[in-house]
């Protein structure tokens, strides 16, 4: 019997909540199975945001070490352990991606890169390179750059630990034997604890918590003022290894080598859970297996899909010219032609392939996106040829001019996509005339997949990786380039060719980090290229049995020191890029971290019954930048801006940003479910009644007094030590009306009334929620039935607003 | 004195989804009908029932889909944990036409309904029932105390599992099993449900929790008279002992308070002749399940939709109609009833 740990590759995301199991979410382990949630809530009650936390599950694989099914934990006694660190502050700095002009075999890379030289690997030199290795200086065999990789020892846990236990760390990290770490007491300062998070063992799996996202330099005075690189800065990003040992039947298990194991990192939050990234890295490492693949429309969908659905995060997605303004361009007709092969449909096929930026980079005069750099010459008059999808920056971004400064989508995908084009695929049967339709049928087929108990795991694995950014990589938001590569990996094997019959979406694979054995962590753990390190380092570490080949074997941090320090100036910086043209305005990782977006606050403006419906519709396409209080810096008087600011006020802002999560709109004139940001801030805990409709004022009918509006609510259960409210929105601050009297029973008994009519003087008084809290006293800790009249007492019109009674 | 004497084509008992249909299908097929309704003081619970996606088709052909999505809430799908450790997943999406089903107030529906008829009657109580050849007679004591005799060719039973009518001419019911119901509002407490809807089995019970409204649950568990500890079910407070092994059910429980548990018949059953001479019964009358099938509103209106073809028929002279009903029905029973055999191996 072979046991293996899924999923194989697992992240955690930051979060200032507890970490405890109830007050995290927890990483998907379904693709898609979350899109149309509209109820996630991605803060605690107390308006912190939620960690991250991933599962891990030993499962037990066929001979050839194809998963078959979880194991059963009361059948064996499993002891997990995990190694992790941060690395980052030990490494290089990050100027691009340095395998940009290196000519290797790679599918995921433009053979332009290296024969045309588009965007060349700049070279790079160390973080906090004033932290040497003593023997420069005194021949003393002390090497303080050690210190600056927080690499807490192993942690193992088995079913004896009933709570989270920390993985620990510090910083500078003091060696075996010390107490301080020298460079602490160099700068006459204490090592900081720096913890990297926590696991759990919860009825046989483990749960990996990530750290609480705090990120701070030695020296208090230092700012974070470059987008990656700070020396200095500490954060508690890691990532590293996940073994098990389990017993059964008297036979002991290793999961520990690089085929058993499996790797966790962790990242920033991801702020639009529900939006899945352009491109993801499951679609890199398909690229690298450098397959055929059978094509039917399960292949294409997916990146259509995805881009159709940035108009949540980022205005120019959402505005006109945008893909989504393409497709919903569409006749019902045309529409149709996106899944159907015929050669009728070959014309809407091409439109659309048409739009979209060859990966292979042979354009020539796309917009120029301007560096920094002061000089100042204008690009005006750049950009004659046609701007392609996605709008969005690539890795050769510090080249203006090169093609490459804009992100194409990996040619894997775009391979997949030119098939499409010549109707080399099979249709899709059925009758589907929205998007949303056809991603609810492949979302389906994830759910169905996920029922074989032995495809769980690759599903699992796959939920992970389609979370990821896969590009463009400057650096990324949670791993970056290395990713792409085959050196990467002890294993990239196609294990089901289809996600379920005849919806193959590139099939599930069996994917393994290559983790060094710890005979070979011992000795290249803290290896590194030098003062230096340049694309020649990664072009040698490739070919084979070279001495650089280290560089792929990983070891705990390998996979996020690549990654900006701290990971708040990244998640802060990229946002807009601004050309020299003001329209559209392109912008980086929307869907992980936005750019644009609706806020809840515009959701319940719009849910205003007053508003005229071309209102509603203005204030829909009122987008508001993500960032808006970190950039300014703070709300109010006098609010500074700007991009430094950014990155600065992102250090602790962070956790107060808005995430994007699915909600039910109640709004006509809109999408049924909308994608809306909602603060730290905004976290209520209410609970909100319908008790009567909004009725537009209308001249009476009735001689007074009539009643003219009537409901009734039954089995509403009054709780004890809440407040009631009446408003007229579901948040409890809409202002409450009815022309004449609003009258309110209980079981029968009139509770509470209310004239807004001044005792018929001609003008009705609207009333701030209405605190009816001692009036239901009587009735608390019960179910009652309530009844509502909308009364009209002094004739003339009648009318009222919405009641809800909120709890609170 | 002789009673007051109305006489009318089809005479209806009973004034639930099945009866109030069937009723109005009539009328629009310019059937005379009347329907009589005892009043009774027993309050109708709100249960939430929902009704699946395939039988808005059904609504949407005999054109009431719109008068029940007023009174309905859309639902997608539901959850359930059955004999497994796996919650699993139903998506109503790609079920039929419709990606939803609903999750219906049935109070508003009937009320509705029966303000689109001005032919309904209601009485104290009804008696004596005479069955000849052409035309049976029944004898209603109406709200006034006031006897009045009602002749009509066609009598329809759809007085739910109660069968009053298929009672009086002694025709007996078969029962299939003896599954009871209990069921109890409680504050909403424990995780959201993803569609509103989650069922999970346990030791030789199975329990459901339904949301009802922004404050309300209700957990209703089912179990049968063989099961030896069912009495401890009428008891809110030993419900935390009962669904301690399970994993959900048991976090939807209030801590504190003693709630009202309300018993109920569960059980499928049928009577052993679904229409005899001049007497067709609908709905529960015609055929009960249980009611995890959720089946119970959906069975009201495709027997009222069935009976009324048949009923027309039958004005129309077509002597095998309402025998053709009843071998309709006990088919489909039988097909129902062997699909929950298969799902009740508990």
């Amino acid at each position: 019997m072979k046991l293996r740990i899924y999923p194989s590759i697992g992240i955690a995301r930051l979060g200032n909540g507890p970490t405890n199991k109830s007050d995290v979410v927890f990483t998907p382990e379904v693709p898609w199975a979350n899109l149309y949630e509209e109820n996630l809530e991605f803060h605690t009650k107390d308006g912190a945001l939620k960690k991250q936390a991933q599962r891990f599950y030993i499962y037990e694989c066929d001979d050839n070490g194809k998963p078959l099914r979880k194991i059963d934990p009361a059948s064996c006694d499993i002891e997990w352990t995990v190694e992790v660190a941060n690395k980052k502050p030990f490494w290089y700095d990050f100027n691009n991606s340095l395998d940009l002009s290196v000519n290797t075999d790679n599918h995921n890379l433009s053979p332009n890169f290296f024969t045309e030289k588009i965007a060349p690997g700049i070279s790079t030199s160390r973080r906090n390179p004033n932290v040497l290795n003593e023997q420069l200086i005194n021949n003393k065999d002390y090497d303080y750059r050690k210190e600056l990789v927080n690499s807490p020892a192993p942690t193992t846990i088995t079913a004896k630990n009933i709570a989270p236990v920390p993985l620990g760390g510090k910083f500078p990290f003091p060696l075996e034997g010390q107490n301080n770490s020298f460079i602490a007491s160099a700068m006459n300062l204490n090592t900081r604890d720096v913890n990297l998070g926590a696991i759990e063992y919860d009825e046989g799996s483990l749960i990996f918590y990530p750290g609480d996202g705090i990120s701070a330099a030695l020296n208090p005075s230092d700012l974070n003022t470059d987008f990656a690189d700070n020396s200095n800065w500490y954060d508690d990003i890691c990532d590293g290894k996940v073994t098990a040992k389990v017993t059964m039947n008297g036979t002991t298990y290793e999961l520990n080598d690089a085929s058993t194991a499996a790797w966790v990192a962790s990242a920033p939050p991801d702020y639009a859970p529900q939006i899945q990234p352009l491109a993801t890295m499951y679609d890199l490492i398909c690229g690298i297996a450098n397959e055929s693949f059978t094509t039917d429309f399960s292949l294409i969908f997916p990146v259509l899909y995805r881009l159709y659905r940035m108009q949540w995060v980022n205005l120019s997605d959402f505005l006109a010219p945008s893909f989504r303004e393409t497709i919903d361009e569409l006749t019902p007709e045309e529409f149709k032609a996106l899944y159907n092969n015929s050669e009728a449909a070959q014309p809407v096929r091409n439109k659309i392939f048409q739009l979209f930026r060859d990966p292979l980079y042979n354009y020539n005069n796309e917009p120029i996106i301007p560096s920094k750099s002061k000089t100042d010459i204008t690009n005006i008059g750049s950009g004659t040829q046609e701007l392609k999808y996605p709008f969005y920056p690539g890795d050769g971004i510090n080249y203006p001019g090169s093609p490459a400064q804009w992100f194409a989508i990996p040619p894997v995908l775009y391979e997949e996509l030119r098939k499409w084009r010549d109707g080399n695929f099979t249709s899709l049967d059925g009758n589907y005339s929205t998007m949303d339709e056809l991603g609810k049928y492949y979302q389906n087929q994830y759910l169905e997949a996920a029922k074989d108990p032995a495809k769980t795991a690759l599903l699992m694995t796959r939920a992970v990786l389609e979370t990821l950014y896969g590009g463009g990589f400057h650096p990324g938001v949670e791993l970056t380039w290395p990713m792409r590569h085959a050196q990467m990996y002890a294993e990239n094997s196609l294990a089901y060719a289809n996600v379920t019959q005849g919806n193959s979406f590139f099939g599930l694979r069996e994917i393994r980090i290559g983790a060094a054995t710890p005979e070979e962590q011992s000795q290249i753990f803290y290896n590194d290229f030098g003062f230096q390190m340049n694309s020649d380092d990664v072009k040698e570490s490739i070919s084979t049995n070279n001495a650089k080949g280290w560089l792929w074997k990983s070891t705990p941090g390998d996979l996020t020191k690549w990654m900006g320090i701290p990971w708040q100036s990244d998640a802060g910086s990229c946002q807009k890029v601004f050309l020299d043209s003001q329209y559209p305005i392109p912008a980086w990782w929307a869907a992980n971290l936005p750019v644009d977006v609706l806020t809840e606050e515009s959701l319940v403006a719009m849910r205003n019954s007053d508003l005229k419906p071309e209102t509603i519709q203005y204030v829909y396409a009122n987008r508001l930048p993500w960032l808006m209080t970190t950039d300014t810096g703070y709300v109010g008087y006098h609010a500074e801006g700007g991009y430094m600011n950014g990155l600065i006020n992102m250090v602790y802002k962070w956790k107060n940003v808005g995430v994007v999560a699915g909600r039910k709109s109640n709004v006509n004139g809109i999408p049924e479910l909308v994608y809306v940001a909602a603060e730290s801030k905004n976290v209520k805990n209410l609970t909100s009644i319908f008790l009567g409709k909004a009725i537009p004022a209308k001249p009476v009918t009735l001689a007074p007094p009539s009643v003219f509006y009537s409901n009734t609510r039954e089995m509403i259960w009054i709780p004890e030590n809440a407040s009631a409210f009446l408003s007229s929105n579901l948040e409890g601050t809409g202002n409450v009306y009815v022309d004449d009297v609003f009258e309110m029973k209980i079981n029968g008994n009139i509770v509470f009334t209310h004239d807004f009519s001044n005792n018929c003087s001609g003008r009705i008084t609207p009333e701030a929620p209405i605190d009816i809290t001692s009036n239901l006293k009587e009735v608390a800790n019960s179910f009652v039935t309530i009844e509502v009249n909308y009364k009209d007492k002094c004739g003339g019109s009648e009318g009222a607003s919405e009641f809800y009674l909120i709890f609170k | 004195m002789s009673p007051e004497t109305l006489k009318t084509e089809v005479l209806i008992i009973g004034k639930g989804v099945s009866g109030l249909i069937l009723h109005l299908l009539l009328e629009r097929k310019g059937i005379k009908s009347i329907l009589i309704d005892k009043v009774s003081s027993k309050q109708n619970l709100p249960l939430a029932e929902t009704i699946p996606p395939s039988t808005l088709t059904l609504l949407e052909e005999i054109d009431f889909l719109p008068l029940f999505e007023t009174f309905s809430t859309k639902t997608y799908g539901y959850q359930s944990k059955w004999n497994s450790s796996q919650i699993s997943d139903e998506n109503f999406f790609l079920k039929g036409k419709y990606g939803y089903g609903l999750k219906i107030n049935k109070q508003k529906i009937i009320s509705a309904l029966q303000q689109q008829s001005n032919r309904i009657i209601s009485v104290k109580d009804i008696s004596q029932l005479e069955t000849k050849k052409n035309t049976n007679t029944i004898l209603i004591k109406k709200l006034n105390d006031k006897i009045t005799s009602i002749e009509s060719n066609i009598i329809v039973d759809a007085t739910g599992r109660k069968r009053h009518i298929l009672k009086q001419v002694n025709i007996n019911s078969i029962e299939y099993d003896s599954n009871l119901a209990y069921l109890c509002y409680v504050p909403k407490k424990g995780p959201s449900l993803k569609y509103g809807f989650f069922t999970e089995s346990f030791e030789n019970a199975w329990g459901t929790i339904s949301d009802l409204n922004e404050t309300t649950r209700i957990v209703s568990l089912y179990t049968s008279k063989e099961n030896e500890s069912y009495k401890l079910f009428k008891d809110f407070t030993n419900w935390s002992y009962l669904l301690d092994k399970t994993e959900l059910l048991k976090l939807c429980i209030p801590r504190n308070g003693n709630f009202k548990v309300y018993g109920k018949l569960a059980n499928s059953s049928v009577p052993s002749k679904i229409t005899f001479q001049n007497i067709i019964s609908i709905g529960d009358a015609a055929m009960s399940f249980n009611p995890i099938s959720s089946h119970g509103v959906s069975n009201a209106i495709y027997t009222a939709k069935e009976a009324a073809l048949a009923i027309e028929k039958h004005m129309t002279s077509n002597k095998y109609s309402l025998v053709n009903y009843d071998k309709k029905m006990h088919t489909i029973f039988k097909e129902y009833f062997n699909q929950k055999e298969k799902l009740y191996q508990l």
